[in-house]
C-alpha cells in the first residue's frame, strides 16, 4: 500500500506499508527424536518397505512402527515410524510481517531539502512443536511466540546540485535513531497430554514450561555522505557515521566509522576502438562500526523455575563482559570492469580483504573458570579473496548464438589474532564426535578429532589388539572446511527457435565431517557395511600391525611393524567408525570437492505468426540439481552440509538430503 | 530565507548531537543480585540431579559400578564413555560451584551482605557453602584426578585458579589432586568449627537440611569420614587423625542422612523420571552381577541364609505387556560387559524400582550407613558398627524390622571383604563412591572384568590398552583444545597420560 501526497508546492507526504504472512509446516532436521532424516541416514533399518510404512496408524489411532519394545509389545522403543512423525508430530510455524514508513519531505529550494521520515518494521513469529500422544516419548505441546518491533526515526537534509555540465555533488546529512525490541515467550506443556488430537497448551497433565525473555536495543547515530561526480568518468564517495549504542558500557558506547570510494571509466579518455569498448576501476574503503547484542555488559544473574516454593537463580554459563567494546570491520575492495571486442568479451574482477576487529563473541573457555564462556573483543579475523567474472559470447549469427559465462571465486578466512592467554575459539562441536575450532594462524573451521596412525612408509597403523585402526591419542586438524575455491560456467546455445543452457557448478577443497556416516556405518545402514560378502566373511584392514610409543608432547613413533592378518566382523568393521571406540574420527572426514551439473534447459520460443492470439509464447523443460559427480564420498551431497547456517558448515548430521527437481514451463504473453 | 533554514537545521542537529548519548539498557528479566538462598538452592538441586543423570551417572558410574547395565546399546558398559557424558562430569560440578562460590561472594561483598543476614548469619552461609564446594570438588578429583580448584580458606593462594575468571583467569592451572584433598579436609573443618550450631541459615533455599545448621557441621564431619577413608592407604597418618577428629561428631542415625528429594513435575522432577517416564526409554536394567550378589549366588554371602531382602527396593520385577501382566520370578540382571548380543538376549530384566522412577525420588547425597562402614575399617573391621551399617542401610530401603534382625542374624562376621562388600551394596545410586570403593580396596570382588567370559562371549573393553575396570576417566577434549598449556602439564603428571588407566593419588596397591 502506498501513499504519495503533494500537500503543497515544496511539501510531499509519502506513505507505505506493507503486509507478508508466511506459514509452513517445516521438518525437524539433525540429530533429534523428531528428525526424520536422522532415521534415515543413521538409525533405522535398510529392508523397510516404505509403502507398509505409510499405513501407520491403528483403527484405534495408535502408531503402528517398525521398532517394536517386543515380539508381544506394539509401542515403539526407539524410533517412532517415520509417516508418523511427518503427519502426526510436525512443527508448525506462522509469520505476520508489517512493515512501513511515513515521511515528509520539504524541498526548500531546488536542490536543498529537508526530509522527517519514521520507519517502522514489526512481526511475530510463532511456531509450535508436538509430540503426539502414542509416540515413543511422552506426548507434548510446546508453543513459541516471538515479537519484534523496530522503528527508526530520521532526519536528514540533502544538497543535490549540477554545479557545471561536468561536476555534480550531492551532499547529505542525517540523524537517526534506532529501538529494537524483541519480546518471547514460550509455553510447553509437561506430565503428557491428556486429549488425542487436541495441541493446545492446556491440555497438558502437568504445570507449564515457561520462559520468556524480552531484548530492547536503542542506537542513535549522526551520518553525511558526500559525492562527487566529474565528467561522467571518476565518481567519488565519502561517508562518515557515528553512533552510540545502547549495548555497550556507557563510558565507551560512541563509534565512528568512515568509507570513501573512487570509480574511474577510464574508457571515456580512450578514443573508442573496436576491440576495446568500456573500462572502470573501482577502490573502495570502509569502516563498519558494529554493537554488541543486547545485556552483553554488566553482569547479572538468571532465573530458574522456583522448587518447592523458592525461586532458583544461578550465576549464567556465559560470563558478560564491563569493558566490552565496538567491533569494527575494515574492508578495502579493487576491482575492475572491461568490455571487449564489441562487448563481446566482458570481465569483471574484484579483490577484497575484510578484516574484522575486536570481534564480539562468546569464546568458550575451560569451564574450570567456572563459565563455558565469556563475551569478549575476540582478536582479529580477516577474509580476503578474488571474485571473477568473465561474460563470452563466440558466437553471435542472426540465427545460431553462444555464450558463455564463467565465475570463479577464491575466499580465505583466517584467525588473525587472539586476546592474550587464549590460543583458540571452539566453534561448534559436532553431536558425538569431533569439533570445529579456529585458532591463530590457521584457517578458520579446522575440524579437530583423532587421526589415522602412520608408519614412516605410510601404511595406516592397525591394532593388533582388535584388528581395527589405531587413532592418535590427542585431537589433531583433519581438515578445513573452508573450499579453495568455487567455480560455475554456464552455456546458452540458441538456433533459431530452440535455446539449451546448462550451468556446471564445482566446488574444490575443503572438508566435512560426517556423523551421518559415523553411525550408519555403526548401525549398519549404508551399504558399504554389507558390500563384498563383508558380513559373511568379514576383512582384513589394508595396513599394518606395529608398537605406537609417545613421547611426552603426544608425538607417536610406529616400530616393529608387520602386515595386518586380523579379521574383523563385518559388524566390527561398521562399529568402528564411531571414535568412541578409540578408532580414528578422521574414517568420517570426506572431501568437499564436488560437480554439479546444476540447470539444465531446452527451450522452444513460437514465433508470431504460429498463433496470432500471442505476442509470443514459449515452452521450456528445465531441470535442477541433475547430476552430481567427483565426490569422495558417494552417500552425501557435500553441498548440504553447508546448507546448514553459521558456523556448523563442515559437519553434517541429519540434513535433508539436496532434491533432485524438473519441470515444465509455459509462457504466453498476449 | 536559506541561511536562516540552515541556522535551524545547524542548532537542531548539534542540538541532536549532544544529547545523542544513550544510556545501556539492563536485562529487565534478570537481577543483577539475588537472595542467597535462591543461588544455594539452585547448586543444590544441581548436585542432586546432574551428578546422578542418565548420563553421568546412568551410562556412566552407576554402571561402572556395576549397579546398573545397559538394556541394549552396551558402549558405555564397555567404557566407550561419550564425549558429552564426560563433558558433563566436567561441566557440571563447576557450574555447581560456581553458584556456591556465588552463594560467598554475596555474604562477603560488602554491598550485598548486610542484605543476605535475613537468611542466616554471613559467616554461617560460607560455611556451608565451603562445605558443599569440598563435596563438589571431591567429584572432580575421584573422576579426574588434578584438576583446577578454588578454596575460600586459600582465596589468595595463586596455585588455585579455579572459578576466578572475573579476576581474568581464563586458562586456569591444575592443583594436584592430594593437595586438594588436604585443603578440602581442613575447609570442612573449618566450615564445621565456625558454624554456629544453634542456628538456621537458608533454610527456604536448603532441600537437603531445611538450614539446620547442627546436621550440616555433622555432614561436614562425616563428609572428613569419607575422604578420609579414600586416602587411607595413600596417607594412613593424615587419614587415621582425621578419623579421630571427626567421628564423634559425624552422623549418628538415619535421620542424619543427607538426602535431596526432587519435585513432583517433569519441571523439578529427578532424573529417572525423565529418563523413563518422559523420554519413555527403558535404557538401563539391573546388572546380572549385582543382582548375582543380592541373591547370594556369588560373594562373601553365599552362605547366608536368606537373600539380601534390598533387591526388591533396588529394583522392580519384569513385567510382561498387558493384557497378560504376567511378572517375572525374580529381578533377572543383564550380563555386564560381553557386548550389545547377550544384553539384548535378555528380554525379562527387572527395572529400577518404582520409588527410584518416580518424579520425587530421593538422591542419596550421604548416609548414615556408609559412615558406619568407614567406621567398621577405622576400628579394625569392628562388627557393631558394620552390623548397625547394614541394619541403617535397610532401613533406609524400607525394610522392615524383622526381615532386618533375620538377615543380619544370618551375616558372616565383619571382615575386609564382609564390610566393603556390604558397603557396597549400602552405596546403591552412588555410582561414583562405589566405583571409588572398588578402586581403593578391589571390593567388592564379585564384578565381572574383563576378560570373564559369559558362555562363547568375552568381557573386552571398547577402550585400547584398557583391560581392567577403568581407573579415573580422560580429561574433557575442551581441556585439549581450550586449556591446552594446563592439559598438558596435568597429563604429564598422570602415570599413563590422560588415559583411562592412569591412577588417581589415592588408588594404590
Amino acid at each position: 500500500m502506498n501513499l504519495n501526497q503533494k500537500l503543497s508546492d515544496k511539501v510531499t507526504f509519502v506513505g507505505t506499508m506493507n503486509y507478508v504472512h508466511t506459514d509452513g509446516i517445516r521438518p525437524v532436521i539433525g540429530y533429534d527424536g523428531n528428525s526424520v532424516t536422522q532415521k534415515f541416514f543413521q538409525w533405522g533399518q535398510r529392508q523397510l518397505d516404505y509403502d507398509i510404512l505409510k499405513d501407520y496408524k491403528n483403527e484405534d489411532g495408535s502408531q503402528r512402527t517398525w521398532n517394536r519394545s517386543a515380539y508381544n509389545d506394539a509401542t515403539p522403543k526407539y524410533s517412532d515410524n517415520p509417516y508418523w512423525t511427518a503427519y502426526d508430530n510436525n512443527p508448525t510455524d506462522t509469520r505476520n510481517r508489517v512493515y512501513g514508513s511515513a515521511s515528509f519531505n520539504y524541498q526548500i529550494t531546488e536542490a536543498f531539502g529537508v526530509k522527517l521520515s519514521a520507519y517502522g518494521d514489526t512481526y511475530n513469529f510463532k511456531n509450535t512443536e508436538k509430540i503426539s500422544i502414542g509416540s515413543q516419548s511422552q506426548s507434548m505441546y510446546t508453543e513459541r511466540a516471538y515479537d519484534f518491533k523496530e522503528y527508526n526515526y530520521e532526519f536528514v537534509a540533502n544538497y543535490n546540485k549540477d554545479i557545471t555540465d561536468y561536476f555534480n555533488l550531492k551532499a547529505l546529512a542525517g540523524i537517526n535513531q534506532r529501538d529494537y525490541q524483541l519480546d518471547y515467550r514460550k509455553n510447553e506443556t509437561t506430565g503428557g497430554l491428556t486429549l488425542p488430537g487436541i495441541f493446545n497448551i492446556n491440555n497438558g497433565k502437568g504445570p507449564l514450561d515457561q520462559d520468556t525473555y524480552t531484548d530492547f536495543k536503542k542506537v542513535n547515530s549522526v551520518f553525511a555522505s558526500l559525492n562527487l561526480g566529474l565528467a561522467n568518468q571518476v565518481f567519488i564517495d565519502l561517508t562518515a557515521r557515528n553512533d552510540w549504542s545502547s549495548t555497550l558500557p556507557d563510558d565507551n558506547n560512541s563509534y565512528f566509522y568512515p568509507s570513501a570510494s573512487l570509480a574511474w571509466v577510464f574508457s571515456e579518455i580512450i578514443p573508442d576502438t573496436s576491440w576495446f569498448n568500456y573500462g572502470k576501476l573501482r577502490a573502495n574503503w570502509a569502516e563498519v562500526g558494529n554493537d554488541a547484542d543486547p545485556y552483553k555488559v554488566i553482569s547479572t544473574l538468571t532465573l530458574d523455575t522456583p522448587f518447592n516454593g523458592e525461586g532458583r537463580v544461578t550465576v549464567p554459563n556465559t560470563l558478560l563482559n564491563a569493558e566490552l567494546k565496538n567491533e569494527t570491520t575494515r574492508t578495502w575492495e579493487l576491482g575492475a570492469e572491461l568490455s571487449f571486442l564489441k562487448n563481446r568479451v566482458n570481465l569483471d574482477v574484484t579483490y577484497y580483504n575484510n578484516s574484522t576487529i575486536d570481534q564480539i563473541i562468546p569464546v568458550d573457555l575451560s569451564y574450570g573458570t567456572g563459565y563455558g564462556a565469556q563475551w569478549i573483543n575476540a582478536g582479529e579475523m580477516t577474509n580476503k579473496g578474488i571474485e571473477v567474472q568473465i561474460g563470452l559470447k563466440p558466437i553471435k549469427t542472426e540465427n545460431f548464438s553462444w555464450e558463455i559465462d564463467v565465475n570463479y571465486a577464491k575466499n580465505e578466512n583466517e584467525l588473525v589474532s587472539l586476546r592474550e592467554g587464549l590460543e583458540s575459539i571452539n566453534l561448534t562441536s559436532a553431536p558425538f564426535q569431533v569439533q570445529l575450532l579456529a585458532t591463530v594462524g590457521q584457517p578458520y573451521g579446522t575440524i579437530m578429532g583423532s587421526d589415522f596412525i602412520y608408519d614412516d612408509a605410510g601404511n595406516k597403523v592397525i591394532d593388533a589388539g582388535t584388528g581395527m585402526y589405531a587413532a592418535t591419542q590427542d585431537l589433531v586438524p583433519l581438515g578445513s572446511v573452508q573450499p579453495d575455491y568455487t567455480a560455475g560456467i554456464r552455456n546458452s546455445l540458441n538456433y533459431k527457435n530452440i535455446d539449451l543452457t546448462f550451468l556446471v557448478e564445482m566446488s574444490k577443497g575443503g572438508q566435512y565431517f560426517s556423523t551421518s556416516h559415523m553411525w550408519g556405518m555403526y548401525s549398519g545402514m549404508l551399504e558399504e557395511t554389507a558390500a563384498n560378502n563383508i558380513r559373511e566373511d568379514g576383512i582384513v584392514l589394508n595396513g599394518v600391525t606395529g608398537t605406537i610409543t609417545y613421547d611426552d608432547n603426544g608425538n607417536y613413533t610406529v616400530t616393529d611393524t608387520a602386515e595386518n592378518t586380523t579379521n574383523i566382523s563385518g559388524q566390527d568393521y561398521g562399529n568402528m567408525h564411531y571414535g568412541g571406540f578409540g578408532t580414528p574420527d578422521a574414517q568420517n572426514v570426506f572431501d568437499s570437492d564436488f560437480f554439479k551439473l546444476r540447470e539444465l534447459a531446452l527451450g522452444y520460443t513460437f514465433k508470431n505468426d504460429f498463433l496470432k492470439i500471442f505476442d509470443s509464447a514459449r515452452i521450456s523443460v528445465f531441470g535442477r540439481n541433475m547430476f552430481t559427480w567427483g565426490l569422495d564420498y558417494d552417500g552425501i551431497d557435500p553441498e548440504t552440509v553447508s546448507t546448514g547456517s553459521g558456523n556448523i558448515q563442515g559437519l553434517e548430521g541429519g540434513l535433508q538430503p539436496s532434491t533432485r527437481s524438473y519441470g515444465m514451463n509455459l509462457k504466453l504473453s498476449f | 530565507m536559506k541561511k536562516y533554514n540552515l541556522a535551524i537545521l545547524a542548532a537542531s542537529t548539534l542540538l541532536f548531537v549532544v544529547g545523542c548519548d544513550t544510556d545501556y539498557i539492563n536485562d529487565p528479566d534478570s537481577p543483577a543480585s539475588a537472595p542467597s538462598s535462591q543461588v544455594f538452592s539452585n547448586a543444590q538441586f544441581d548436585l542432586a540431579f546432574e551428578l546422578n543423570d542418565q548420563w553421568v551417572a546412568g551410562r556412566g558410574t552407576l554402571q561402572i559400578s556395576q549397579y546398573w547395565n545397559s538394556a541394549d546399546y552396551t558402549d558405555e558398559s564397555r567404557y566407550a564413555l561419550r564425549t558429552s557424558m564426560v563433558d558433563d562430569m566436567w561441566e557440571e560440578p563447576y557450574r555447581i560451584l560456581s553458584d556456591l562460590k556465588k552463594v560467598i561472594d554475596l555474604n562477603t561483598d560488602s554491598e550485598s551482605a548486610p542484605l543476605m543476614l535475613q537468611y542466616g548469619s554471613n559467616s554461617d552461609q560460607i560455611s556451608i557453602a565451603r562445605i558443599l564446594m569440598a563435596y563438589t570438588f571431591s567429584k572432580l578429583v575421584d573422576t579426574f584426578g588434578d584438576v583446577p580448584y578454588w578454596s575460600y580458606g586459600q582465596i589468595d593462594n595463586p596455585d588455585f585458579q579455579a572459578l576466578r575468571l572475573e579476576e581474568g583467569v581464563a586458562s586456569p592451572g591444575y592443583t594436584d589432586a592430594a593437595t586438594i584433598y588436604e585443603d578440602m579436609l581442613s575447609e570442612l573443618a573449618e566450615a564445621a568449627n565456625t558454624i554456629d550450631a544453634s542456628g538456621t541459615t537458608m533454610p527456604t533455599g536448603d532441600n537437603i537440611y531445611g538450614g539446620d545448621n547442627a546436621k550440616w557441621i555433622k555432614f561436614a564431619h562425616s563428609l572428613r569420614l569419607r575422604l578420609a577413608s579414600h586416602i587411607l592407604d595413600v596417607n594412613p597418618t593424615l587419614a587415621n587423625a582425621v578419623f579421630a577428629q571427626s567421628d564423634a561428631s559425624a552422623f549418628t542415625s538415619n535421620d542424619d542422612n543427607a538426602l535431596f528429594m526432587f519435585g513432583t513435575t517433569d519441571i523439578v522432577g529427578g532424573p529417572w523420571h525423565d529418563a523413563f517416564t518422559v523420554s519413555a526409554r527403558r535404557d538401563f536394567g539391573p546388572s546380572l552381577s549385582f543382582t548375582d550378589l543380592l541373591y547370594n549366588r556369588v560373594g562373601p554371602f553365599t552362605g547366608a541364609g536368606m537373600e539380601d531382602p534390598r533387591i526388591e527396593s533396588f529394583f522392580d520385577k519384569y513385567v510382561s505387556p498387558a493384557p497378560e501382566s504376567i511378572v517375572a520370578d525374580e529381578v533377572y540382571g543383564i550380563p555386564y560387559g560381553f557386548g550389545n548380543s547377550v544384553a539384548r538376549a535378555v528380554t525379562n530384566e527387572g527395572v529400577p524400582d518404582a520409588e527410584i522412577i518416580k518424579p520425587d525420588f530421593s538422591q542419596p547425597i550421604l548416609t548414615y550407613a556408609e559412615i558406619e562402614f568407614i567406621r567398621s575399617e577405622f576400628n579394625g573391621w569392628d562388627q557393631a558398627t558394620y552390623e548397625s551399617g547394614v541394619t541403617a542401610s535397610m532401613m533406609y530401603w524400607g525394610i522392615d524390622a524383622a526381615a532386618i534382625t533375620a538377615y543380619v542374624a544370618t551375616l558372616p562376621a565383619a571382615s575386609e571383604e564382609t564390610v566393603l562388600t556390604q558397603q557396597y551394596i549400602g552405596l546403591y545410586m552412588d555410582g561414583l563412591e562405589a566405583w571409588n570403593l572398588y578402586r581403593r580396596t578391589g571390593f567388592p570382588n564379585t564384578l565381572t572384568v574383563p576378560y570373564d567370559t559369559f558362555g562363547d562371549a568375552t568381557f573386552t573393553t571398547l577402550v585400547p590398552g584398557l583391560d581392567a575396570i577403568p581407573s579415573r576417566v580422560t580429561y574433557p577434549q575442551n581441556e585439549q583444545l581450550l586449556n591446552r598449556t594446563n592439559w598438558d602439564a596435568a597429563r604429564s603428571a598422570l602415570t599413563d597420560g590422560d588415559a583411562m588407566t592412569s591412577k588417581i593419588f589415592w588408588d594404590v596397591d
